[in-house]
């Protein structure tokens, strides 16, 4: 992120927290019933002993984009949360989806570093993950 | 999301390719299935889209017909799916647990034919999807 947060006591303890939600469950409910979900396959992975043909595998499709190593569940739900007020949607959305740039990179999506976040609600389930920046 | 996954590094290919199902589940309230999933890059380089599929429709039908087949094979019945990354995906069984591909049980011959519902699946989404894009480019 932009704007790395000191992590608190109260943070970490939020994080842990987090940490023990399984893969698509729930990390927050909103009182508009739609639920910000966890999504393992685009959490930061240590790229620092693999070959540039594995980083392009690990962060392909298949695989999922990954988000940079200072994206932690936390700062990923308040972001998703903050996001969600300023676009208004609700379970009544329907599906939809939005994308919001960065000055520096958020993850890598095919072996590349990215700029882009993608939001994307089902109606229901809410999550986010690194896009290639070719959305202008 | 500081602390790194450990991820195997054996496996140099995935062992699936898109159209590839990413979230699945039914929505009672509006009796759709509504399918995320991962597109061909033909059809969309997007990593992911999203169509919702009437559950009384022919491909509601074709829907519910694999996750039948998916509950039959896993012994219990599957309320949602997801993709968990690679060749794992991840099911929301209806006693509220949740089971993987990538768990140690089942054989093998199981696993294949789990893979084969969860194809069909991705190809169903992919098709929906498809079609919806040349209805909306023929009412544009």
């Amino acid at each position: 992120m932009a704007e790395e947060i000191e992590p608190t006591p109260i943070r970490k303890t939020l994080e842990l927290q987090c940490r023990k939600v399984q893969d698509r469950e729930p990390l927050k409910t909103l009182a508009n019933g739609l639920m910000i979900v966890r999504c393992k396959k685009h959490e930061p992975i240590d790229l620092a002993n693999l070959s540039r043909k594995q980083v392009v595998l690990r962060t392909s499709k298949v695989f999922g984009s990954k988000f940079a190593s200072d994206w932690n569940l936390v700062n990923y739900v308040e972001w998703i949360e903050s996001r969600l007020e300023e676009l208004g949607w609700t379970t009544a959305t329907g599906p939809a989806t939005d994308i919001q740039h960065f000055v520096s990179p958020i993850g890598i999506a095919r072996g590349n570093a990215v700029h882009t976040i993608m939001l994307r609600s089902d109606g229901r389930f809410v999550h986010a993950y690194p896009d290639e920046d070719a959305y202008e | 999301m500081s602390d790194v996954i450990d991820v195997p590094l054996d496996s140099e290919s995935p062992l699936v390719d898109p159209p590839i199902v990413d979230d699945l589940y039914l929505n009672a309230d509006l009796d759709e299935y509504i399918i995320t999933f991962i597109p061909d890059d033909c059809v969309s380089r997007n990593e992911k889209e999203t169509v919702a599929i009437p559950h009384d429709s022919e491909d509601g039908r074709r829907v519910e017909l694999r996750l039948s087949e998916l509950s039959r094979i896993l012994g219990t019945s599957v309320i949602r799916l997801f993709h968990a990354g690679g060749g794992d995906f991840g099911f929301f069984l209806s006693d509220g647990k949740q089971r993987h591909l990538s768990d140690p049980v089942g054989s093998s011959e199981a696993s294949q034919e789990i893979y084969v519902q969860l194809q069909d699946l991705g190809m169903i989404a992919q098709i929906a999807f498809r079609q919806e894009q040349l209805l909306k480019h023929r009412t544009a």
